[in-house]
C-alpha cells in the first residue's frame, strides 16, 4: 500500500524530520500516568505497613501492660489462701472489674467480637494443655497439695496460670499475640 | 511544528506532576518512618524502664518539715527524711491548706536533709510560712488516695482513667525515685542476713544506700498558637506546652557520683505549669507516673509528639504499666 504524499508529511514531517505522533503521546502519558499512580500508592503501602507494625507493638504493649498488672493484683490480693485467688478472679474474673474482656484503645477487634484483650485465669488443675490451646504444662498442681485432681483451686490456689490474648484486625487479616503469666500467692 | 510544541508542552506537563508527585511521596514516606521512628522509640523507652527498675522498690517521698520555713527563705529547708528525694525538684508544702505553696529546690544536702537554693511560690502558688511538723511532698509523685469512692474535690488533684477504672490521684506525675538491690564489692550476692542491699548504679559503679528516679525534664516549650495545633484537643489554640524527655538520674552522698541518663528523646508533651493534665480532652487527667505503693504498680503514660503527616502534627498516646516485683520501700 502507498502512502500519500500528505499524510507522510504529517507523520515524518518535513524534509524527513522526526515528530510525535498523537498515537505516541498518548502511549507515552499512558506509561507516565500508571507509573504516578504506582508512585502514588506507594505511600499507601508504607502507610499500611507502619500501621500493621504499629498495631503489633501496641498489641505487645497492651499484653505486657496487663500481664503487669495482674502481677500487681496478686501481690495485693490477700496472702489468706482462701481469699487469694478470689480476689484476683474479683479483678480479672468474667464477673470482675476490669473482667476479662477488655477493649484496647487504638486496636479493632476479630469480626464478631466486641473486644480486644481476654484474659483467661486457670483455676482448674485437670484441665488440658491441649484444651486451652496453650503449651503451659497442664494438668497441674496449683494448689500445692501434690495432686493435679482439683477442679477448682480458687479457695486454696497458691499457683495461678494466667492467659493474656490480645487480638486485632487489621487490613483483612486477624492477628493475636498470647503471653502465659504464673501468679504466685507468697 | 505545532505537533512538537504540543508533545513538548505534554511532556514538560507530565515530568513536573511526576517530580511533583515524587517530591510528595518522599516526603510522606519520610514522615511516616519519623512516625514509625517515634513509635519504636517510646516502646524502646517503656523496655528500658522495665528493665532499669522490675527487681526494684519504690518510693513515696513525702514528710515533714523540721523546723519553720518563713516566706522569705530561700536558702534551705529542712525535712524530716530525704530517701527518696531527687537531687533537685519540686516540693509541695501543707498540700489542701490554705498556704499551700510549691517551691523548687536546686539541690539536697549530700549527707542530712536540706533542701537548697529555693525558688519559692511557684507553679501558680504563693510564697507563704510554714511551721515546723507541716507536710511535705515531692511533687514529681502521683498517687491514689486512699478514698476512691467520691472524694471532696481538695482531696485529689485529678481522676485518670485507668485499666482498673477510675483513679483519684494527688501530685502531678513526673517520676518515680527508687532503690534496686545492688552488689557493690562483686560478692555475688545482692542479699545481706537482712535482705536486699539495696542502692543505686551511679557513674562510679554499684552504691549501697544510692538512689535512682525516672523523672520527666522539660527541654523545649511549644506554643499551640505558634504551631497551630491544639496539641490537647480541648478546642482552643491557648496552651502552652512543655517538650521534654524522661531521664534516669540516680545519686548517691557524693554529688560527683550523680549520673543522668537519657531515656527517651525530647518528645513527650506536658501541658507548662499544669503537669499531669487532661491531655487529649477525654475529661480525665493524665499523669506521666502514677505510682500504687501497696501493689508495686506504676503506669506510664506518655503523650508523644510523633511527627508530622501532611504538614499536620501528630500527637500519640502511649501507656504501659509496670510490675516493681519489689514493691515500696515503706
Amino acid at each position: 500500500m502507498k502512502t500519500s504524499p500528505k499524510l507522510a508529511a504529517r507523520t515524518r514531517g518535513p524534509a524527513g524530520r522526526g515528530g510525535f505522533t498523537l498515537l505516541e503521546v498518548l502511549i507515552t502519558v499512558a506509561v507516565l500516568m500508571v507509573g504516578l499512580l504506582a508512585m502514588t500508592s506507594t505511600s499507601v503501602v508504607v502507610n499500611s505497613l507502619r500501621r500493621s507494625a504499629s498495631d503489633r507493638s501496641r498489641a505487645h504493649a497492651a499484653v505486657q501492660a496487663i500481664s503487669q498488672d495482674l502481677l500487681s493484683v496478686a501481690r495485693v490480693s490477700s496472702e489468706d489462701p482462701a481469699l487469694w485467688a478470689g480476689q484476683i478472679l474479683q479483678a480479672y474474673g468474667p464477673e470482675g472489674s476490669p473482667g476479662n474482656e477488655l477493649p484496647i484503645t487504638g486496636l479493632d477487634p476479630w469480626t464478631g467480637s466486641d473486644h480486644i484483650a481476654t484474659v483467661t485465669i486457670i483455676t482448674d488443675e485437670t484441665v488440658t494443655d491441649s484444651a486451652i490451646g496453650t503449651d503451659i504444662g497442664m494438668p497441674r498442681d496449683l494448689d500445692g497439695d501434690g495432686l493435679a485432681s482439683n477442679s477448682d483451686v480458687t479457695g486454696n490456689a497458691s499457683l495461678l496460670p494466667a492467659i493474656v490474648d490480645v487480638r486485632w484486625r487489621h487490613g483483612g487479616g486477624e492477628f493475636e499475640v498470647r503471653q502465659v503469666v504464673y501468679l504466685l500467692r507468697f | 511544528m505545532i505537533e512538537v510544541s504540543i508533545a513538548f508542552s505534554v511532556m514538560t506537563v507530565i515530568l513536573l506532576a511526576t517530580s511533583a508527585v515524587l517530591r510528595r511521596e518522599t516526603q510522606g514516606i519520610t514522615e511516616l518512618q519519623t512516625l514509625g521512628q517515634s513509635e519504636q522509640r517510646i516502646e524502646g523507652a517503656f523496655q528500658k524502664i522495665l528493665r532499669t527498675i522490675q527487681f526494684a522498690r519504690g518510693f513515696s517521698p513525702e514528710t515533714n518539715l523540721v523546723s519553720t520555713l518563713s516566706a522569705s527563705e530561700t536558702g534551705e529547708v529542712l525535712i524530716g527524711a530525704i530517701a527518696g528525694f531527687p537531687q533537685s525538684g519540686y516540693l509541695v508544702l501543707d498540700r489542701g491548706l490554705e498556704n499551700e505553696e510549691i517551691l523548687r529546690y536546686e539541690s539536697h544536702a549530700p549527707t542530712g536533709s536540706q533542701l537548697w537554693t529555693l525558688d519559692r511560690g511557684v507553679e501558680g502558688t504563693v510564697a507563704r510560712g510554714h511551721s515546723a511538723g507541716s507536710s511535705a511532698i515531692w511533687s514529681g509523685l502521683a498517687r491514689p488516695i486512699e478514698n476512691q469512692t467520691d472524694p471532696v474535690p481538695s482531696e485529689y488533684d485529678g481522676r485518670t482513667d485507668d485499666l482498673r477504672g477510675e483513679i483519684y490521684f494527688i501530685g502531678r506525675g513526673t517520676g518515680l525515685s527508687f532503690q534496686v538491690p545492688v552488689d557493690p564489692a562483686n560478692t555475688g550476692s545482692y542479699v545481706t542476713g537482712s535482705g536486699p542491699r539495696w542502692g543505686a548504679q551511679v557513674s562510679g559503679g554499684e552504691v549501697e544506700g544510692a538512689y535512682g528516679a525516672v523523672t520527666y525534664i522539660a527541654s523545649t516549650e511549644v506554643v499551640e498558637s505558634q504551631r497551630d495545633f491544639d496539641f490537647n484537643e480541648d478546642g482552643d489554640l491557648d496552651d502552652t506546652f512543655d517538650l521534654g524527655r524522661v531521664v534516669l538520674q540516680s545519686w548517691s552522698s557524693d554529688p560527683d557520683e550523680a549520673l543522668s541518663i537519657g531515656m527517651t528523646p525530647s518528645i513527650i508533651l506536658q501541658e507548662k505549669g499544669a503537669y499531669g493534665s487532661d491531655m487529649d480532652d477525654d475529661g480525665y487527667q493524665d499523669p506521666m507516673f502514677l505510682w500504687s505503693a501497696d501493689q508495686g504498680r506504676l503506669r506510664l503514660r506518655f503523650f508523644v509528639l510523633a511527627g508530622t503527616i501532611n504538614g499536620h502534627e501528630v500527637v500519640r498516646r502511649f501507656e504501659t504499666i509496670i510490675h516493681l516485683c519489689n514493691g515500696s520501700a515503706e
